[in-house]
């Protein structure tokens, strides 16, 4: 079974956990987000073990399904919210190089992606998204890091 | 030439059995209030 079909028939059995999916999807885009963890913990008591991250994809994905029009459905807003996780990572390492290891990074791997991060977007694929976003954050760190060990200071 | 079928979006999973009895449920609530 897929978590989208699990959550289905969770919302299905239980009124007030309807209630609360579809005031998440009402409220915002960072609502939903922020309170998968109480729909990935119903699916655990039913022993569907499933990661935080799909469960956030699904209920983007059911908000998009049953509530189109509300806020939680917004891909836009949801790739922000990923997107702004990802550049604080970064920023918390490039935060840490020196002047002269900022100027000598090299993000040109990273940029490989960005046809992968556009695509998703065009498709407003979230898990698709996530996966591109994943792929240039690891290529931008590994240029943090190459750049470090160049300048001797890893 | 296109391709003989349509591809979905890769990790986009299609609407679910079930998914229309959810929506039949949120109406019959929304009908309530």
């Amino acid at each position: 079974m897929r978590t989208k079909t699990a959550l289905v028939e969770l919302l299905k059995d239980s009124r007030d956990l309807r209630v609360f999916f579809k005031g998440c999807c009402e409220a915002s885009a960072a609502r939903l987000r922020v309170q998968s963890w109480q729909f990935r913990d119903e699916l655990a008591d039913r022993s569907y073990v499933v990661n935080l991250r799909e469960v956030q994809d699904s209920v983007f994905e059911l908000a998009r399904d049953l509530f189109p029009e509300s806020p939680g459905a917004d891909f836009v807003t949801w790739a922000g919210l990923l997107c702004g996780d990802a550049l604080a990572r970064l920023q918390e390492r490039y935060a840490s190089l020196s002047p002269e290891e900022k100027d000598a990074m090299d993000l040109s791997g990273a940029w490989c992606h960005n046809d992968a991060v556009e695509e998703a977007c065009r498709n407003e694929d979230l898990p698709a998204f996530r996966a591109a976003l994943k792929d240039y954050e690891r290529e931008a760190l590994e240029a943090v890091e190459r750049v470090r060990e160049e300048s001797g200071a890893a | 030439m296109p391709p003989p079928f349509r591809v979905a979006p890769s990790g986009t999973e299609a609407a679910p059995d079930g998914i229309e009895d959810l929506r039949d449920l949120y109406d019959e609530e929304e009908g309530e209030e």
